[in-house]
């Protein structure tokens, strides 16, 4: 009865956090992406109508044709008004000019005009907008006389009121290609079911250190897999460090050592940890040069065909980001084993084991060990999994290529569908592992099993 | 009559204030016990001193724009502390103006650089024949030159091992068109001169000549020092660092021993006297139209004399050194101590008040029988104990800046904190308020017919606030921590002078420790005092913890 209704209560407690934990992220995400698409849209219509991308035939009248005929003597000149703007993608052909006066530079001048000058005087006061200009073909006059025809092949000018109307059409095939007119609670319910399976799209930038994939999932999965390598590896060795210490101070309490330790515990506790690593480098790599400065490098060959010195190659990379984890984590591990070993010393049960004369190791390894290892194993775990992503902040500093660089790099690249998967999955591996310890813890403690 | 009644209120006034007081001095020798406590006071008085010297010793303008000062151009760029002198065997050049030993105009120099010239030929005639010379050389140059620019000499004496990246022409004043140009005279011999630094300076109030960016100054460096003693290619080479991928400075290498090997900066620096001979050269102003333009020439005398600074900003600078964008790390710790205690009290005392709140009305919803509310209110609290903070706050942080393009200062990490940070506080408080509400006294209350809202105010919270202080000092080092790992992810306000920004900054150039360091000290120690302080609180205020 005791435990089964534990676990009740703490199965509806959890499945409550992952539900407003996954609605409040979805919601963000959601407001997220419609403004990146926006943004993506908004840009994309832009540059359309800046002309840098000429947009599709069918939205613009049909091109017209027509024959300047111009006096030689700097008279081009004046065809081309002089104004700054850059276009680039009008074709002008000079054609069979058999005429020493008319010199090339003269021809080169008017190309350089042609391209880069907004408006061309059309015979009458008209302008043309260059983005309406298609050709531009130069060739010598039939007339008497050194002459050139220019021939400009142009749209028709679209005025003010007809870009609008062409923009706005532009804009409504956006909304509907990015599906920015689907309300946003409809988005919403889309993202729940696309973020319980990982679909999180595909990232805006390429991120070779994780492979050729695009594709957020793969990205996040290949970096939970190293960081995790990193990550469970150096909570082992901070447990065991720390839960060893811990007993130690709990068994001579009082003495120099156990005051030592919770003024340690504390300080660690208070030593951000990307900055201890970049100490670690300054220290062990640039001025003693043990360990290299950054942790991930592709293995030489000659190291790939032995096994035993691939590991030594990883261990002595990884010495530094470990080290780094390890020293912050043992210290409030070992300061919480001590404080619930030394409840335990104080329990009736140890009393009356002492009373009875037992031998001193008997106590301490049947006794107290038997009573302490559970809820030490599982709140050290609860700890762990709560500074899980302050380690993988401070995998930047050693370029280690898990969940922290590409995070890292996915917010200075405001990559948002990356940005969003790896919160996603930090937000939900914590709360999901806290409560499977916690049911594991409620198993264990007799208290709560049999309430 | 009246005067009994006035005399009573005043005698109990006293009576309770001496309690209050011996209230205060019980916990004060409660409290002296706890030698952490005392250590965390003593940290916390350090940091409170030195928020009030950054008021005090960083200037006003300082204060208000830090990220992009225009003081900080005078300085180098990330180089070590002063101090640095005493226990290294290198000496660092510490910044240094030098002011102009001989100015005058420009003709004077015209006639000691021919006699120079011809100093082979004159030596050889008799003393008349020479005098005659030097009066045809002084008319000559007068003629070509008279009115027609200043000069200014400066002489250098080098006695550091590091000059320093960047040397600095500072020209205060100057009310005509002119060239500027340079002249360097090293101790064995070799001159640098012709360095055009700059072909036209309009008039200007002040104006600052980087030499480090000077084509013409690393031409001459190249011709004249590499060229001779390390060969073509060598040459070569650096010009190609220097020049095109601006990856070295060609100011040291002025300063180096002229041997082979000069091209790689091993030769170690010449020591001795530097001359620099800055030239402020008229421009001829162009009058006319477009077709037909003549140059006329201008006569300096008519202006106002330029003031010309020669500015070496050195290679170590202050207690603390520079950052890569030449900001003293001293004031920027200052300002961050400001920033740090800021953002702690202010999210802390907001948490631990929402916090106590919440969990007093809980357990006294609990306590006087309305156990549904009680439910309500710890399942909410639950959830958001629950969730991790950083993510969290990180996710806050992006949605902040893509959405409402708001980069997150001090007072939006701390109301994004305080979305989380009240719960804890919320569960604690609600336990204690728990046990308040067993207690008989509150039943004599409730007996006496005291309303909730009065039982909640007047007999539960008032024994939650010794809880409360401790919880306050005890929810700062987080709030400090976060506030350094959201900045570390580069999320914050760049304009924002906290130390987790600075550790940002100072990522990839790890072996400046002189400004890697720092920062992290004075979090870790801002983390412990209050730390320190909360745990000797709580120990004191929780008797739970007495025994252990």
């Amino acid at each position: 009865m005791g435990y089964g209704r534990y676990v009740v209560v703490r199965g509806l407690n959890a499945l409550l956090v992952l539900f407003i934990a996954i609605l409040i992220t979805v919601s963000v995400f959601s407001v997220l992406e419609r403004v990146q698409y926006e943004e993506e849209a908004r840009q994309k219509l832009m540059l359309e109508m800046m002309g840098t991308r000429i947009p599709p035939a069918y939205e613009y009248p049909p091109p017209i044709s027509k024959v300047f005929d111009t006096p030689v003597n700097g008279s081009l000149k004046d065809l081309f008004s002089i104004e700054t703007a850059k276009i680039d993608r009008i074709n002008v052909t000079i054609v069979n000019i058999n005429c020493p006066s008319l010199n090339i530079s003269l021809l080169t001048y008017a190309k350089k005009e042609l391209y880069y000058n907004t408006t061309i005087n059309s015979g009458s006061n008209k302008t043309v907008h260059p983005k309406n200009i298609i050709d531009i073909i130069i060739v010598e006059s039939p007339q008497p006389g050194c002459r050139v025809n220019i021939t400009v092949k142009y749209r028709k000018d679209i005025t003010d009121q007809k870009l609008q109307e062409i923009m706005k059409k532009r804009w409504d095939a956006y909304v509907k290609q990015y599906g920015l007119d689907v309300p946003l609670y409809i988005k919403v319910f889309s993202w729940v079911y696309r973020s319980l399976i990982l679909d999180f799209g595909d990232a805006r930038e390429s991120y070779p250190a994780y492979g050729n994939t695009k594709n957020v999932r793969a990205l996040i999965l290949t970096a939970l897999a190293r960081t995790a390598l990193l990550f469970t590896t150096a909570e082992i060795i901070a447990l065991i460090i720390g839960i060893l210490l811990g007993l130690l101070a709990a068994y001579k309490r009082g003495g120099i050592f156990d005051r030592f330790l919770s003024v340690f515990a504390l300080t660690t506790n208070s030593i951000p940890m990307y900055w201890l690593g970049m100490i670690l480098i300054l220290f062990f790599s640039y001025t003693l040069g043990i360990f290299p400065p950054r942790s991930w490098e592709y293995v030489p060959e000659h190291v790939k065909a032995n096994t035993s010195a691939l590991i030594a190659w990883y261990l002595h990379h990884m010495a530094l980001p470990l080290i780094t984890i390890v020293f912050v984590a043992f210290g409030g591990i070992a300061w919480y084993a001590r404080n619930i070993a030394l409840s335990t010393f104080q329990e009736d049960f140890i009393m009356v084991a002492w009373a009875k004369g037992l031998p001193e190791k008997t106590v301490l390894y049947k006794h107290v060990l038997r009573a302490i290892s559970p809820p030490i194993v599982t709140m050290s775990l609860f700890s762990v999994v709560s500074s899980f992503f302050g380690a993988i902040i401070s995998e930047v500093v050693f370029q280690w290529p898990g969940m922290g660089r590409l995070y890292y790099s996915a917010l200075s690249n405001t990559d948002t569908p990356v940005v969003l998967g790896v919160t996603y999955l930090t937000i939900m591996v914590t709360v999901l592992t806290k409560y499977i310890l916690d049911l594991i813890y409620g198993f264990l403690d007799p208290r709560i099993k049999t309430a | 009559m009246s005067g009994e009644k006035k005399v009573a209120p005043q005698k109990s006034l006293r009576k309770t204030l001496s309690y209050k007081i011996q209230a205060l001095r019980d916990f004060w020798n409660e409290y002296k016990r706890f030698k952490i406590g005392i250590a965390g006071l003593a940290l916390l008085f350090i940091l409170i001193g030195m928020a009030i010297a950054a008021n005090i010793v960083v200037p006003a303008d300082i204060r208000a724009n830090w990220a992009s000062n225009p003081r900080w151009v005078y300085n180098p760029k990330q180089v070590p502390p002063s101090w640095i002198n005493m226990f290294s065997s290198e000496k660092y050049l510490e910044p240094t103006n030098l002011e102009p030993e001989e100015t005058g105009d420009y003709w004077r120099v015209c006639i000691i650089q021919k006699i120079e010239e011809n100093k082979e030929q004159l030596e050889q005639y008799p003393p008349d024949v020479r005098k005659k010379w030097i009066e045809f050389f002084e008319e000559q140059c007068k003629m070509q030159f008279k009115g027609r620019g200043y000069y200014y000499e400066y002489r250098f004496d080098l006695e550091a091992d590091k000059v320093g990246k960047e040397i600095m022409i500072i020209i205060r004043n100057l009310e005509f068109n002119a060239t500027i140009e340079l002249d360097i005279y090293r101790p064995d011999g070799i001159n640098l001169t012709g360095i055009k630094v700059v072909t036209t300076l309009k008039p200007t109030d002040e104006s600052i000549q980087k030499l480090s960016f000077s084509e013409s100054l690393a031409s001459a460096v190249i011709e004249n020092l590499i060229e001779p003693i390390d060969g073509e290619d060598a040459a070569r080479d650096l010009e190609a660092k220097i020049k095109t991928g601006r990856a070295i400075s060609p100011i040291p290498y002025i300063f180096m021993k002229a041997l082979p090997g000069i091209s790689n900066a091993t030769t170690g620096t010449l020591k001795g006297e530097y001359i620099f001979r800055i030239y402020v050269k008229a421009v001829a102003v162009a009058t006319g139209n477009a077709t037909n333009t003549t140059a006329t020439n201008i006569t300096v005398s008519e202006y106002e004399e330029p003031e010309i600074i020669l500015r070496f900003p050195g290679a170590c600078y202050g207690l603390l050194g520079t950052d890569a964008k030449g900001r003293d790390n001293l004031v920027t710790i200052l300002l961050g101590s400001q920033l740090a205690l800021l953002l702690g009290f202010t999210y802390s005392i907001a948490a631990v008040i929402i916090g106590v709140i919440y969990g007093a009305t809980s357990g006294y919803l609990r306590g006087s029988g309305k156990m549904w509310a009680d439910e309500v209110l710890q399942r909410i609290n639950e959830v958001i104990y629950s969730l991790p903070v950083l993510p969290f706050l990180i996710i806050f942080s992006y949605y902040l800046r893509i959405v409402y393009k708001i980069q997150p200062n001090i007072f939006h990490i701390a109301a994004l904190l305080l979305i989380f940070g009240w719960s804890g506080v919320a569960i604690v408080t609600r336990s204690m308020a728990l046990s308040v509400m067993g207690q008989p006294y509150i039943e004599s209350a409730i007996a006496l017919g005291a309303r909730g809202r009065r039982i909640l105010f007047k007999y539960v919270l008032p024994q939650l606030v010794p809880y409360a202080f401790a919880a306050i000092a005890l929810n700062i080092p987080g709030a400090i921590l976060m506030e350094a790992g959201l900045s570390f992810l580069g999320l914050t306000d760049p304009n924002m002078p906290s130390w987790g920004r600075m550790i940002y900054e100072a990522q990839n150039a790890i072996k400046a420790w002189w400004w890697v360091l720092p920062p992290g000290i004075m979090i870790t120690i801002t983390a412990v005092a209050f730390a320190f302080i909360g745990t000797a609180l709580d120990t004191i205020v929780n008797p739970k913890l007495k025994g252990r």
